[in-house]
């Protein structure tokens, strides 16, 4: 039996000054990229509601007992808190990429703001945005993929592999030198990344020491033994190695093409990074647009049964019974007209792909709506039945006050497992729609779209495998993380699973 | 005497976590002889069926044994073999299960079911195991049972399902049958005809029979012996003779006390304070000893070890140590609390607070593309009660007769297809929505499961004033608070519990709750359905005391909804039987339950399994089972069960006969009567 509040109010109290301590950071961040000439397309400006929504979810849950302990139990799993840093490092890499900004060139006459429109993620990325080759290398390559006629200093003409403008050119020698700078850069990144983290985490371990007056060793020897409750240790060592690979990323990221380059000559892994936002903004912002459709007619739909239920049910049938890229194929296709014909209403091929982004998410939405619909329909009429619901009925209570007390609390569970689990799926549509060309605009970054360019590489011969494989492993790690993730979650929500049960 | 078929000894059986286990059972010792029945007696959470389940080694995944043997004709079934554990199963120990709902496999028929174990234990096929299953079923009473055996478990009803769940169990010719709560999901006239069938089977096959059951009806009615178990231990062993003269140990006294009858209606229930300790704790002393009245100092320090009682009665109680309790011997009798006289106030000749006339819900069935009605379910088919201020009327019968949704429509929580429901003079079935949201807070409901009742998402001090705020009650939330305060201690909870969760408490507790939250809206009436009987019967004294000292405090009426005879005696001032659909008897308490006169009612009131066996009488058998609401039968609804049948009975619904100024009765028995 938990007894709440029973906990000790110290650990409460520092948890509280923590998250104060991260409202300020990220007020202070929001502050310093507001003085920076912000430019909020659409899908940012929906990204960041996304979060404050998150936001004051985190903190209504944390007043809600029946949401807090499953949430909990989540929060022990090792293999759930492993996902979520991994889940966080894709959407750290997101956020980046969603604070976009007018940059300001270098000219004769001093500095002038520029029309494009970059990230802040495209200005840490700069090395690789800028470092475009002339057309495919492979990973790690010095020398072209592709033989090409070269004029030697002594006038002569051979047809070789030409040297790579910026993959490995410090190399005087890259066929013998290359693993060994590889080898080299790679350990030195190693070791500051794991100097780092070290530093990072002996300080906080230190910090929290010294405000809980505990010995230091003895907390590290706990977070290590895996003797605490949320299991630090796993949170701590994916972390690091999160971090180690970064470095590692940078390093090497400057010298060298990681994932090659694609036909124009484009770093391959500026593009998988890039990526990253276009699959996480497709995963949430289209559960953004359902979930309100989903919840509002699915718990009206149970609740109120007669004719409001049948229109409802008529409605997703409808809608269920088209196919669902059918009617993404044509919606996509008649934005893409519309826009050519109002071409002079977007300024930048930016605004114009994060139109289509956000159409893409909202088409999404609305075809994904019913199933989550249905269920919650189905829970309503359960729960309409029950003898609490029939008691407030009793005692006078409104249907509406009824619905968001009794009813929508009560069906919150399903939503979240839905939430998470529908994830991957949507992160795997936006690559089967891309790849069939009704996905995102083509210049966007997507991994659809990576894919649906090596279709032909992969008909080359030698084949030009990298695109592929960027995209895959990119995509892989994320759903794998999120479909990991999503277990836990269900398994903690699910009532059937839930231990102990009635009373005794 | 013959030898022991099963001898258990010092079985235990922990739960969950080892580092924190549940002990569920701690150190169980019982031996069960050929052709006997073994009632193993206790409330809900006290090991019995973990016993059970133990002696098949069927524990659920968390629980595993610690110490103790089953030897079954000498064999120590812990110790054997996976395989071997198969052959005992079904062939030498078979169980039935308390929810015949459940243990059928929905997607087989029965008699493939039967056949499944015939196959395996009997190694019958094709034919023969067929002819078998039919021989089965007959046996165990089934009518038709050729054609019974190709039906689904969802075709029977639940009197029926139990029949073939025993016939399941009887397939493998075992030499012992565990019977969990064999009855506690059927009602008592199927109730007295399973036992009937149990006690029979008994004496046919020789089986030993081990009972286990909460209700000390059932044990004084099967049972040749009977151990009570409490905590997770046997506390007292006897033959039920000696059991029922002189219970021995201070829980099973409180136990017997604790059960209502007429005679303790003047005053309250014997009520067992406090509740069972959780069994995480390792014990020090008696297990009882936080809730025994009787304690002494040595109970809280040692565990008392087996004491004689009376005869063959073994009692696990300092009390019966001849060196400790010399003196402080009590005998039975003295602690059961003299019953006064019922002090039965005169009829109240008031005008009713509500008045029901000819109330009528029926369902229609709907069929098809269009859903055309083909057909109605008349579950409530012309209703008619009068309720006095301060005064109960139960409404009592078995399940499907209706008398649920007449509290619901009554309350109008379902629509009526006709009738009037008169409250304080004001037509309810008449008045707007939104005034009759207003009239809501005159009349409650309290519900048969605590558990369901509350919202699991919301704080118990929330869910108290709830009622307050849709009615306006109280200006402000500090406000608001404070009477939930003044309510949880009328309910006897302690007040800080407000910002708890609903699963934090056990039934008894939870149904506080559900009482405080009704009370909040200051109603005149309050129908309670069934608000026992999901409850343990030392927790079912407690409620019943709360409701009758609410009564008398408050002057509520109650329209009190139950299948629960003892309670009707105990709370009730008018009773109403219902039969499917209609009400065939009505009168006080003493004119129904002293002189039935309607055969379903005097079938009904001899089905009750009676403790005291000088009040025990003939059972009378109702054939078949209730018939469905979709399509009673013509003429009186009872007549196709009734044993006093006429041909007129057939022809005519009879109308109210009044027998005396109180009592009215549906019966051509005692004339055509009015309609």
């Amino acid at each position: 039996m938990t007894l709440w509040p029973a906990q000790p109010g110290r650990p409460v109290a520092l948890r509280d000054r923590g998250l104060l301590f991260l409202l300020l950071l990220a007020a202070v961040c929001l502050a310093a990229y507001a003085l920076w000439r912000p430019v909020v397309l659409w899908t940012d400006g929906l990204l960041f509601l996304l979060l404050g929504v998150v936001a004051c979810f985190v903190v209504y849950a944390r007043r809600q007992e029946h949401l807090r302990e499953p949430w909990r139990q989540v929060a022990r799993s090792r293999v759930a808190m492993a996902a979520a840093v991994v889940l966080a490092a894709y959407a750290i890499i997101a956020i980046l990429d969603s604070l976009h900004f007018h940059p300001s060139i270098k000219t004769a006459g001093g500095n002038v703001v520029s029309p494009a429109v970059v990230s802040v993620l495209d200005k840490l990325l700069r090395p690789l945005r800028e470092h475009t080759e002339t057309t495919y290398s492979a990973p790690f390559a010095t020398h072209a993929y592709a033989k090409e006629m070269m004029e030697r200093p002594d006038g002569t003409r051979v047809r070789d592999y030409p040297r790579l403008r910026y993959g490995g050119a410090h190399l005087a020698d890259p066929d013998r030198d290359e693993a060994a700078d590889v080898l080299q850069t790679a350990a030195v990144a190693v070791i500051e990344g794991g100097a780092a983290c070290a530093l990072v985490i002996g300080g906080a371990l230190m910090f929290i020491a010294l405000l809980r007056r505990q010995p230091a060793g003895a907390l590290l020897r706990r977070v290590l033994a895996g003797r605490t409750d949320v299991p630090w240790n796993v949170v701590l060592g994916t972390a690091s190695l999160i971090v180690v690979l970064v470095f590692v990323a940078a390093h090497l990221g400057g010298r060298y093409h990681l994932f090659g380059t694609d036909k124009v000559g484009q770093d391959v892994f500026y593009q998988a990074l890039k990526s990253i936002r276009t699959g996480l903004l497709i995963g949430t912002l289209t559960t953004l647009v359902m979930l309100p459709f989903a919840i509002l007619l699915g718990v009206m739909a149970g609740y109120f049964r007669g004719w409001v239920d049948d229109v409802i049910q008529y409605l997703y049938t409808t809608l269920n019974s088209v196919p669902g890229v059918l009617l993404i194929a044509a919606a996509v296709l008649m934005l893409q007209v519309y826009m050519a014909n109002h071409a002079d209403s977007f300024t930048s091929i930016e605004q114009r792909s994060d139109l289509r982004l956000l159409f893409l998410c909202i088409i999404l939405g609305i075809t994904s709506w019913t199933g989550l619909c249905r269920l919650l329909r189905g829970e309503a009429l359960k729960l309409r039945e029950s003898d609490f619901v029939q008691a407030a009925r009793a005692l006078g209570v409104g249907h509406f006050v009824l619905l968001g007390r009794h009813i929508v609390p009560n069906v919150m569970h399903i939503v979240m497992i839905t939430v998470v689990l529908d994830f991957s799926g949507l992160v795997l549509a936006e690559a089967v729609l891309s790849y069939i060309n009704i996905g995102v605009d083509p210049a966007m970054n997507s991994w659809g779209n990576m894919i649906n360019g090596a279709r032909l590489e992969m008909a080359r011969d030698p084949v030009v495998w990298w695109s592929l494989a960027a995209a895959f492993s990119f995509m892989f790690v994320l759903v794998l993380a999120a479909n990991l993730f999503a277990d836990v979650v269900r398994d903690a929500f699910d009532p059937r699973l839930r231990r102990g049960g009635r009373g005794t | 005497m013959t030898a022991p078929l099963l001898e258990v000894e010092g079985l235990r059986v922990h739960l969950g976590d080892p580092a924190r286990p549940v002990r569920a059972v701690e150190g169980v010792d019982f031996m069960l002889r050929r052709g006997e029945i073994f009632a193993l007696l206790g409330e809900s959470g006290c090991g019995k069926s973990m016993t059970a389940f133990a002696l098949l080694r069927l524990l659920p995944p968390s629980g595993r044994f610690i110490a103790g043997s089953v030897r079954l004709d000498g064999r120590d079934l812990l110790r054997l073999p996976e395989h071997a554990m198969r052959e005992v199963r079904g062939r030498r120990i078979a169980m039935i299960f308390q929810e015949p709902q459940t243990a059928l496999n929905p997607v087989m028929t029965a008699g493939a079911q039967i056949e499944e174990v015939l196959n395996c234990h009997r190694h019958l096929r094709g034919a023969a195991a067929r002819r078998r299953t039919v021989e089965l079923l007959a046996e165990v009473g089934i009518p038709d049972p050729e054609r019974r055996c190709d039906e689904y478990p969802h075709q029977l009803s639940g009197g029926m399902k139990q029949r073939v769940l025993i016939a399941m169990a009887l397939a493998g010719e075992p030499d012992i049958l565990i019977a969990d709560e064999p009855t506690t999901a059927l009602d008592v006239t199927i109730q007295a005809q399973v036992l009937e069938l149990l006690r029979r089977l008994k004496q046919k096959t020789g089986m030993a029979v081990l009972l286990i059951t909460h209700d000390l009806g059932v044990v004084a009615e099967m049972a040749d012996r009977v151990a009570v178990m409490y905590a997770g231990h046997i506390v007292e062993q006897a033959d039920r003779e000696t059991f029922f003269r002189s219970p021995a140990h201070p829980y099973t006294r409180r136990l017997f006390d604790s059960v209502p009858t007429l005679d303790k209606r003047a005053g309250r229930l014997a009520v067992i304070a406090g509740a069972v300790p959780p069994l995480t704790q390792v014990f020090r002393g008696c297990r009882f000893e936080s809730r025994c009245e009787l304690r002494m100092d040595v109970c809280a320090e040692q565990p008392p070890r087996w004491w004689a009682g009376e005869g063959t009665q073994r009692v696990r109680c300092h009390l019966f140590d001849p060196k400790i309790a010399a003196g402080v011997r009590v005998t039975a009798a003295a602690a059961v609390t003299p019953a006064a006289a019922p002090a039965m106030a005169p009829p109240s000749d008031q005008t009713p607070l509500l008045s029901v006339r000819d109330l009528k819900v029926h369902f229609p069935i709907q069929r098809g593309l269009f859903r055309r009605t083909v057909g109605r379910v008349y579950a409530v088919d012309g209703v008619s009660l009068d309720i006095a201020p301060g005064r109960t009327l139960a409404l009592v019968g078995e399940s499907g007769c209706g008398k649920t949704t007449a509290g619901k429509a009554i309350v109008q929580l379902l629509p009526l297809t006709a009738g009037r429901v008169r409250f304080q003079g004001r037509e309810l079935t008449q008045i707007d929505a939104r005034r009759l949201r207003r009239l809501r807070a005159d009349i409650q409901f309290i519900f048969q499961d605590p558990y369901a009742a509350m919202n699991p998402r919301m704080m118990v001090g929330d869910i108290v004033a709830e009622g307050m705020v849709a009615q306006g009650i109280g200006a402000s939330r500090r406000e608001r608070m404070q009477r939930v305060d003044e309510l949880l201690q009328q309910v006897g909870l302690p007040p800080d519990i407000k910002s708890r969760y609903p699963h934090e408490f056990s039934g008894g507790q939870r149904q506080r709750i559900c009482i405080a939250r009704a009370l909040a809206v200051n109603p005149r009436l309050i129908i309670c359905d069934e608000p026992t009987s999901a409850l343990d019967v030392s927790v079912q004294a407690q409620i019943l005391n709360l409701l009758k000292e609410l009564q008398d405090r408050r002057g509520l009426s109650y329209l009190f909804i139950t299948h629960n005879l003892a309670v009707v005696e105990y709370l009730a001032h008018h009773v109403a039987v219902m039969y499917l659909g209609r009400i065939v008897e009505h009168g006080t308490v003493e004119d129904v339950l002293q002189r039935p006169q309607h055969p379903y009612t005097r079938a009904l009131l001899s089905a009750v399994p009676q403790i005291d066996p000088r009040t025990r009488r003939e059972v009378i058998r109702l054939a078949g089972e209730l018939p469905s609401p979709s399509a009673p039968p013509r003429g009186c609804h009872f007549h196709p069960r009734c044993p006093q049948a006429m041909p007129q009975c057939r022809a005519t619904y009879p109308g109210k006969v009044a027998v005396s100024g109180s009592h009215s009765v549906h019966c051509l028995l005692y004339g055509p009567g009015q309609s």
